[in-house]
């Protein structure tokens, strides 16, 4: 089966030796989206009580397309963006915690076959 | 043949890939197939370091569809969705051909494909968006005929996955825009 995952990722990152410009882009991006997910979790848990993008707009001083683009997707954030969205939605700043790469069990290439073959069998009834 | 057999057939003999999360601790909770084309651009080789940091960028945004994690995505409004938008389904919609949206950093990067099913993505062709022009350009048309072409060759006279809610396309948690 054709895969696209190369040679050890984390190669470079675990033996301290330079880290390929691919690889800082790819965790600096996943950083970003981390971040994301925590803001608009916490958004979508006010908005259920009747917190809005308006509101979230008015308490922070933005327009409220702003804010819509900013919940779309983290392109442009900044670390300011982080923080002010999260003083308003949640009038909380967050907690940063640190996860080592070394040590994480790889994933369970049997559940993936089986995630394909199910689809497989979807189709073939 | 079934389309199960198809895609099966095409990802044994490297006409298409299973792009995996990057990190090998990463789950796979969505599916995703990529063209040679488009699984050059994640696994190299790049022409240059300016394009080595773009395509870095690029398998972290096929990550957040593929590990599951939350992504915004248009099905109703082609030329009106808030810029920012992950996935979104091109215009006319009965073609069902759908763009990835990595918009960050620039250039940003438009990658086509249709679904097969929930959470089976199978992407065929991309372009740099300054080089695509407006949503209903020739740029775009060609891209999206591309895509058409492209699916045949693999899937032959099967139709692409059709829905008419995000969540028929996409597992949660999905963000409607």
């Amino acid at each position: 089966m054709s895969m696209s995952q190369i040679q050890p990722f984390l190669s470079e990152i675990l033996n301290d030796q330079p880290i390929p410009l691919g690889k800082l882009a790819y965790f600096r991006e996943r950083f970003r989206d981390r971040l994301y997910e925590m803001v608009v979790d916490e958004f979508l848990k006010r908005e259920a009580s009747g917190f809005s993008r308006a509101d979230l707009a008015r308490r922070i001083g933005k327009r409220p397309e702003q804010i819509t683009r900013w919940l779309g997707a983290p392109g442009n954030w900044t670390i300011e963006t982080v923080s002010d969205l999260l003083l308003a939605i949640s009038k909380a700043e967050p907690d940063v915690r640190l996860m080592p790469l070394e040590g994480r069990p790889n994933r369970n290439y049997v559940g993936q076959d089986q995630l394909i073959a199910s689809f497989e069998t979807r189709f073939e009834l | 043949m079934s389309i199960g057999e198809l895609l099966r057939s095409a990802v044994a003999d490297g006409r298409l890939f299973h792009i995996l999360p990057r990190l090998p601790s990463s789950p796979t909770n969505r599916l995703l197939f990529g063209s040679p084309e488009v699984n050059r651009l994640v696994t190299g080789p790049w022409t240059s370091p300016d394009e080595e940091y773009r395509c870095g960028k690029l398998w972290e945004d096929f990550d957040r569809y593929i590990e599951g994690r939350r992504i915004s995505v248009a099905l109703d409004n082609p030329y009106k969705h808030p810029k920012s938008t992950y996935l979104s389904r091109l215009d006319p919609p009965r073609d069902e051909v759908w763009e990835i949206r990595s918009r960050d950093p620039k250039p940003g990067i438009r990658v086509f494909g249709r679904f097969v099913d929930r959470d089976r993505l199978v992407v065929f062709n991309w372009g740099f968006r300054y080089c695509l022009g407006g949503p209903d350009s020739n740029e775009f048309r060609r891209e999206i005929r591309k895509c058409i072409t492209e699916w045949r060759k693999v899937f032959l006279t099967f139709p692409p996955h059709v829905g008419s809610r995000v969540d028929e396309y996409v597992s949660d948690p999905t963000l409607s825009v």
